[in-house]
């Protein structure tokens, strides 16, 4: 039974059709207004600068349409990079090759990233150290984390083993 | 069968793809380079099995990409990555799990400023409302400034383990409106089909918006089209000011309709998708930086259920020092205050990763991390974990041959005095 709170007053496929045509009025509207679009980016960033992960260092967000202090990787952007990369996954692609996303995000990763890049002590990776023991209490406080990556049938042969 | 067809299918892509850019790319890379990198990792521990304790586990994993492509001027380019795994010591302690699997392997069509992609072959989408790896075609085009279209379908690669993929199929689309750094809105459709039975249909909305240098947003809610209600949303922003960056973030999930994914998927979660309870998260995080070489952040989380009427409460605290120097050393606290003593921890950490150049390796790095975890109510009889690691590495061979290697010790509800390696082993081409 699904909660009634999140019910809405439309028919499920009337949804889709309602925002398509907001969108296009919103769109049009504003195509006469404002110069805009897209970002136009290059397929990889020039191998310039000391450190790529803070774009503030050589832009200046300022003179740019582009939102540079949204990518800048400060101490908890690995934790909050989600937002970014689904609208903007162009822009990680100009630094990131797919198989950095990976290592946490892929099919079936074989090893765990806090284990595969066990030296690479600076980043900030899930299920480090003793997670075997923590995922008991963390996936009773919220089992929709867990789920995410492990809900599909290749992913949860991992939990497979204990929970039959 | 279950085993053997996921197999098949990722061999059938990678010589598909290979056949195709062996005809297609010759002529459309003049310029091409190709990236060759193998990472061979290999692991020493013991671990209890069914053929005793304490046996020895020996596991040695093959991880290869290849990147042909022509950076400058785009065209076609083939991306390829995987990885493999066998076990030296010939234990049973992977045997109900698979020796490989091909993480992508695609042919792309993209253009440095261009508005149409395309790519053909293993892919992960995630845009909008999906999250999905497909064995088959993802197109997107820009219909004018203001207006991206993109759609998919092909073969839900992760649903291949029920009965092969015969009867599997996925599809979906988003179409984004955007305005510069203003604001893109997207609407999302998918739907997931697992041996001719629906697995799940989804719509929903995602935005990303900066209107100024000191706001940006992000967020998605997507509305399950077969329980007719919504799945789940969330929203963050980031407000920054100077050296102090606040992070708000607002989630909530209807069990009833997140984990409703189908009979077959992901059975572990299945009971929850007939509970109809409803969980918010709202918190966020903050960092706030203390001259060139201090970095102060805080973490909090709170958590509502409607229909147990309970809450948990994740707080922590994190100090690092010379972040992404030659010298960064970091500290954690964190405590996770759920309803009762069994949903309770501290966690501390502490890290340090010292560049300590070429003295002896080129780029050569020394590591650690330490972790203390204190449970509150006893998990088979113990109350505290402990993992140390010790790490080492550097190029063999500059721009060619990487060596890593790290110690690990663990003490903790499942292990006594764990004590393993891993040696790392990178080549780049």
């Amino acid at each position: 039974m699904a909660s009634k709170r999140f019910r809405t007053p439309f028919p499920s496929r009337s949804v889709l059709l309602i925002c398509l045509v907001c969108l296009t009025l919103v769109g049009t509207f504003t195509a006469r207004q404002v110069r805009g679009g897209a970002f136009a980016l290059p397929l990889v960033h020039p191998d310039e600068g000391d450190d790529l992960r803070q774009c503030l260092d050589c832009h200046d967000s300022e003179e740019s349409d582009f939102p540079f202090e949204r990518f800048s990787h400060g101490l908890l952007y690995a934790e909050r990079h989600g937002g970014s990369a689904r609208g903007h996954a162009a822009v990680c692609a100009m630094c990131h090759q797919e198989r950095f996303c990976s290592d946490c995000h892929g099919i079936r990763p074989g090893l765990k990233p806090s284990l595969k890049n066990s030296t690479d002590t600076r980043r900030r990776m899930p299920h480090r150290g003793d997670y075997l023991t923590r995922h008991r209490i963390d996936g009773r406080i919220d089992p929709t984390a867990c789920f995410r990556c492990h809900g599909s049938p290749k992913r949860a042969k991992l939990c497979a083993p204990c929970h039959r | 069968m279950g085993e053997i067809q996921p197999a098949r299918t990722c061999t059938r892509i990678i010589i598909t793809s290979i056949l195709i850019a062996f005809y297609v790319l010759p002529s459309s890379l003049k310029a091409a380079e190709l990236e060759l990198r193998s990472e061979t990792l290999l692991r020493a521990l013991e671990r209890d099995t069914t053929n005793g304790e304490d046996q020895f586990v020996l596991p040695i994993y093959e991880y290869l990409s290849i990147d042909y492509q022509d950076l400058e001027e785009g065209g076609v380019s083939l991306h390829l990555h995987g990885w493999a795994r066998k076990d030296l010591a010939d234990s049973d302690y992977f045997d109900e799990d698979g020796d490989g699997e091909l993480l992508y392997g695609y042919l792309q069509y993209a253009r440095p400023y261009g508005g149409f992609s395309a790519r053909l072959g293993r892919q992960h989408i995630f845009a909008g409302i999906t999250n999905e790896t497909v064995d088959g075609l993802h197109m997107a085009y820009d219909v004018g400034s203001y207006f991206t279209i993109s759609g998919f379908g092909g073969l839900p690669a992760e649903y291949s383990e029920d009965n092969g993929s015969g009867g599997d199929h996925i599809y979906g689309g988003r179409l984004a409106q955007h305005l510069g750094r203003a604001y893109q809105v997207g609407i999302g459709y998918e739907k997931i089909v697992d041996d001719t039975e629906d697995v799940s249909e989804t719509t929903g909305v995602d935005i990303t918006a900066d209107p100024s240098r000191h706001i940006s947003l992000s967020g998605v809610s997507a509305y399950n089209l077969d329980t007719e209600a919504w799945r789940e949303h969330r929203y963050a922003a980031d407000l920054r000011w100077g050296v102090l960056r606040v992070g708000p973030r607002y989630h909530q999930f209807n069990f009833a309709d997140y984990f409703s994914d189908g009979p077959e998927a992901g059975s572990l979660f299945r009971f929850l998708g007939e509970s109809d309870e409803t969980l918010t998260l709202y918190g966020g995080d903050a960092e706030v930086a203390l001259g060139t070489r201090l970095v102060l952040g805080a973490k909090v989380t709170q958590y509502h259920y409607d229909e147990r009427d309970e809450e948990a409460f994740y707080a922590a605290g994190l100090l690092t020092l010379g972040r992404f120097t030659a010298f960064e050393m970091g500290v954690e606290a964190g405590q996770m205050a759920g309803d009762s003593d069994d949903n309770r921890y501290r966690l501390y950490r502490g890290y340090l990763y010292w560049q300590v150049g070429g003295r002896v390796l080129t780029d050569g790095f020394i590591s650690a991390d330490a972790q203390l975890i204190d449970y509150e109510a006893e998990i088979y009889g113990e109350s505290q974990a402990q993992f140390y690691t010790l790490g080492l590495g550097g190029q063999v061979v500059p721009n060619l041959l990487t060596l890593k290697v790290a110690f690990n010790y663990a003490q903790d509800p499942y292990y006594d005095e764990d004590i393993s390696a891993i040696l790392s082993l990178i080549i780049e081409l």
